[in-house]
């Protein structure tokens, strides 16, 4: 096997084959190790994608990789109200990622990266002046060995346990992500809308989700805030996991208290703030790695992918200049703050604003709330909405002038 | 230091996420552990999706476990079969 690269990136998920695709059609020799025996499996999320997101990189999905085509999204507050919203902006993907995964690496491989399944990188490679300079692997935790290359690109999602020993400060705290868990049901019969059950009972600092699938299938799922879970697990096993309170919710649901469970999946999703940084000397963190993960609806695919797409355009730029410092691969950083990151700044401020309503206060906003309001809110214009919900509620006004201009 | 149960581990890597000191990690098909780097937080704990962490404080060492965790199964689990159960265990007749 070969020992050196102009770039090794360490998983192969959305992220990471998206910019090993991009960096070897622009020239770069790049690898890319997973530690998974399959890509794509465990699955660990709703399987959902922007409808453009692919297009966007003149990518067009092959029936394979994904489920069905969802149109829009349908939200129910507490008292059972539900807020539809439909357009071209809500149409998405529900995929398959065990294929979606793979066609994304493949396509990598088909431009010319190398790719290295069931292969785990164990520690980050340092020269004599302290700079990432390559990655020691092993393949089925067997002998390790070392491979060297100017970039070291982290794209591993939640555990990012390189990017930890590169110097990114990537640990999550409770307060900062949702513990989930999720069965894929059958049979559901849907209208293809994903649906969100919004609640302090239902799922507090979270939703459950509907998603549908093809053949009557759907991805049901719950969040709930990590640091609202129970300590008493601590030494004991009772503890109010999500699990449980899925359980419930699927007991009170007519079509799904009878349904079958064809898989059981769960996982912890980020929705913090981006990690502070995204390069340093010789090194990129990309994708969920680097938190780049939205805070109201948890998805990452669509991100993750933009993020390959803007760190591969500056590492081609490094790799022609032959400079690998942060100055150099700060384009990146700078890109993604431009785009993504404003959108992730608003929904940061309105999932922090959320999360402190009550069930009195949610039904309320779902009575004023109408389906056009939603694309605004989504898209961080909230005064004209909030002005409604305040003229009927003013004691409101404490937990939603976060998202007025003057305190933004 | 903590004990997972494999058998009910849905392998998320939500534990491994949130340690704090890099004492979890994923290994083939499992989760793997370091004792030694365990500070006891208990974020693992608390955050497990599947509920199959638990948390022995103090605890440095495999050998200083409660013996029903030390043989990879614990007491009085799957009583439904009788399998399991250690006490008044039905023998077949």
């Amino acid at each position: 096997m070969k020992s050196d690269y102009d770039a090794i990136v360490i998983g192969a998920g959305p992220a990471g084959s998206t910019f090993a695709r991009l960096a070897a059609s622009g020239g770069m020799e790049v690898l890319v190790v997973d530690k998974r025996k399959e890509l794509g499996v465990p699955v660990r999320c709703g399987e959902a994608l922007g409808l453009g997101e692919p297009a966007k990189q003149d990518l067009e999905l092959p029936k394979r990789c994904y489920s069905t085509i969802v149109q829009g999204v349908k939200v129910v507050g507490p008292n059972g109200k539900a807020i539809t919203w439909a357009d071209e902006g809500t149409k998405g993907y529900i995929l398959e990622r065990k294929f979606f995964d793979k066609w994304l690496a493949e396509l990598a491989v088909d431009k010319g990266a190398s790719v290295r399944t069931y292969t785990r990188a164990t520690d980050i490679l340092r020269d004599a002046e302290g700079r990432p300079n390559g990655v020691r692997i092993s393949h089925g935790g067997r002998e390790p060995h070392d491979i060297h290359a100017p970039l070291i690109v982290s794209a591993e999602g939640m555990e990012s346990l390189m990017a930890r020993q590169m110097g990114f400060k990537t640990v999550h705290s409770l307060y900062d992500v949702d513990t989930c868990y999720e069965y894929e049901m059958k049979p559901y019969d849907h209208e293809n809308m994903i649906e969100l059950y919004f609640g302090n009972k239902i799922a507090k600092r979270g939703y459950v989700w509907i998603f549908p699938k093809a053949d009557r299938k759907a991805n049901v799922g719950i969040g709930i805030g990590g640091n609202l879970t129970n300590g008493k697990k601590l030494g004991g096993m009772d503890g109010a996991a999500p699990k449980p309170l899925l359980d419930d919710f699927i007991a009170r649901n007519k079509q799904l208290k009878t349904a079958s469970t064809l898989l059981d999946f769960g996982g912890v999703i980020s929705v913090g703030a981006p990690i502070n940084g995204f390069v340093k000397d010789n090194c990129m963190v990309i994708g969920t790695a680097a938190k780049q993960v939205d805070p109201i609806h948890g998805g990452g695919i669509g991100m993750a992918m933009e993020s390959g797409f803007m760190a591969a355009d500056a590492a081609l730029a490094a790799h022609k200049r032959k400079d690998y410092s942060k100055d150099s691969l700060l384009a990146y950083e700078k890109a993604w703050m431009a785009g993504a990151g404003k959108t992730m700044g608003h929904r940061l401020v309105l999932r922090k604003a959320m999360e402190r309503l009550s069930d009195d206060d949610l039904n309320h906003i779902f009575n004023i709330v109408t389906q056009s309001d939603l694309p605004r809110i989504m898209d961080g214009d909230f005064p004209p909405v909030v002005a409604r919900i305040l003229a009927g509620r003013p004691q409101l006004i404490g937990v939603l002038s976060a998202l007025l201009p003057s305190n933004r | 230091m903590i004990t997972i149960r494999h058998d009910g581990c849905i392998f998320c890597v939500g534990c491994s996420s949130v340690c704090p000191t890099s004492a979890i990690e994923a290994a083939g098909t499992m989760m793997k552990t370091y004792p030694e780097k365990c500070i006891d937080c208990g974020m693992c704990v608390r955050v497990c999706p599947a509920n199959v962490i638990r948390m022995y404080k103090g605890v440095k060492s495999c050998k200083d476990l409660p013996p029903s965790e030390r043989g990879g199964e614990r007491e009085g689990k799957r009583t439904e079969t009788g399998r399991m159960e250690e006490k008044g265990r039905v023998e077949p007749s």
